[in-house]
């Protein structure tokens, strides 16, 4: 792996190599740095093991890294009540369990001021700032988890990354509450449902927070990736033509919706 | 016509998702029911940095289907969105396949209404002749052939009473006809 950064590519590699595995397993950054999304997914995968005893352990060692050491430090999923952790351009949110908590307006009001700050436009900074209180509420709303979500985001000059995750039921276990949605038979499928406009548990309206996020992107260059169960359904714009590739993963317990762009073209804003 | 400004309803500059919409909504509907029934309410978002397509969802596009299935006597226009919040209206206007009326709110007056989502162009015609002579019946509109289309007076009736449906004008009985008159 070198000294390159860690990428969510390399973290599934290792989540299959995990999973295949009979004996406890080792994962180095080999002193490298790790992305924003690879780092979140990480520790969930980390937490999912320690969880389940009979599994073999996972051993991660990560080189110094500020959003893994925030992650670390802010002991999600397990701890109680809402936090704010930074560290430079990185910030880690363990969330409030219900949306109508003034601490989360204060921390949507700093996001919004850090994007403006950092140069996106005003309508822009809006733009995401909604996309990632809509991520947010999908915790609330769908995932019936037992402990908070966790929202991590890095601001760096007209750049922005963020990821939204939860250990709940999963997008296939809610949307299969809707009679209308109960065909659905994988993770694959309800990802590519989730993300179609209008497509909600909720018969009365509803499922507007994907084309939210969808929207709120498609002026800017980057990637989204919405992982859930066996699957990963990745959006990309990095390039002049939009891409979507799905992946199968080892099953996660919730929801991982990550988010990196950036207001120029990749090859002036590479991360 | 009543103007309500949001800002001061729901005492947030940021609405987002479908949790905030759904605390939200029985206040709104609280303040529309305030007013009396038939009355054109103007809904300001003066002061409204963010509102999601979720929030629109819960809030505004329930009240207009509320209206439309004739549960509520209410027309409604929009004013004063910056552009996000007007991006992401139309977005659920346009999933949602509902309309809306957005109007220029200078000077405290609504002038420059315009059309959010998608209205066919025959009754967006139709709509812009209303607005034109601010109130008309089919038989003057036959008559005049107003738009740019020669109908006959059934298809005037059945484009204005689907704009009425709409919530996009306000129809009147004046004697043995319907009189439909533009919201501003």
């Amino acid at each position: 792996m070198g000294k390159s950064v860690v990428q969510i590519r390399d973290i599934e590699h290792f989540h299959w190599q995990l999973s295949e595995s009979e004996c406890p397993l080792t994962f180095s950054s080999n002193g490298g740095g790790i992305s924003l999304a690879a780092a979140v997914e990480l520790s969930l995968i980390a937490s999912h093991r320690r969880a389940h005893t009979s599994e073999p352990h996972a051993k991660i060692r990560v080189a110094k890294n500020s959003i893994w050491a925030l992650i670390k430090e802010s002991g999600w999923p397990l701890r109680p009540g809402c936090a704010t952790l930074r560290d430079g351009d990185s910030t880690v949110l363990v969330l409030p369990t219900a949306h109508d908590d003034p601490w989360w307006t204060q921390r949507i009001t700093m996001l919004l001021a850090d994007l403006a700050a950092n140069g996106f436009p005003s309508h822009l900074a809006r733009g995401l700032t909604g996309a990632v209180i809509e991520m947010v509420d999908n915790i609330w709303l769908h995932s019936e988890a037992p402990h908070p979500g966790l929202l991590a985001y890095q601001i760096r000059r007209r750049k922005f990354a963020f990821s939204v995750i939860d250990v709940g039921v999963g997008m296939l276990a809610s949307l299969r509450k809707s009679p209308s949605l109960r065909y659905l038979s994988s993770s694959m499928e309800a990802i590519g449902k989730a993300v179609e406009p209008g497509v909600s548990r909720f018969e009365n309206g509803g499922g507007m927070g994907f084309p939210s996020l969808f929207h709120a992107l498609t002026s800017l260059w980057g990637t989204a990736r919405i992982r859930s169960g066996e699957a990963a359904l990745i959006l990309d714009h990095t390039g002049e033509e939009r891409s979507k590739d799905s992946v199968y993963l080892p099953p996660l317990p919730g929801v991982h919706v990550s988010v990196r762009c950036a207001l120029d073209a990749p090859s002036r804003s590479r991360q | 016509m009543t103007r309500i400004a949001v800002r001061a309803v729901t005492g947030r500059d940021i609405l987002a998702g479908k949790s905030d919409g759904m605390r939200d909504f029985p206040r709104i509907l609280d303040v529309v029911e305030q007013t009396a029934p038939g009355e054109t309410i103007v809904f300001d978002w003066d002061g409204i940095e963010i509102a999601t397509a979720s929030y629109f969802g819960a809030t505004l596009a329930a009240l207009l289907r509320m209206a439309m299935s004739g549960e509520l006597d209410r027309y409604f226009i929009v004013t004063n969105l910056n552009r996000t919040c007007l991006d992401e209206l139309k977005l659920v206007l346009e999933y949602q396949g509902l309309v809306m009326l957005l109007g220029d709110s200078k000077g405290g007056h609504i002038r420059k209404v315009q059309v959010l989502g998608t209205l066919e162009s025959p009754y967006a015609a139709t709509l812009e002749a209303v607005q034109k002579l601010v109130s008309a019946s089919a038989t003057e509109l036959h008559h005049g052939q107003h738009g740019g289309a020669v109908i006959g007076k059934t298809g005037w009736i059945n484009r204005l009473s689907n704009l009425h449906r709409l919530r996009l004008i306000r129809k009147e009985r004046v004697g043995r006809e319907y009189k439909f008159h533009a919201l501003s």
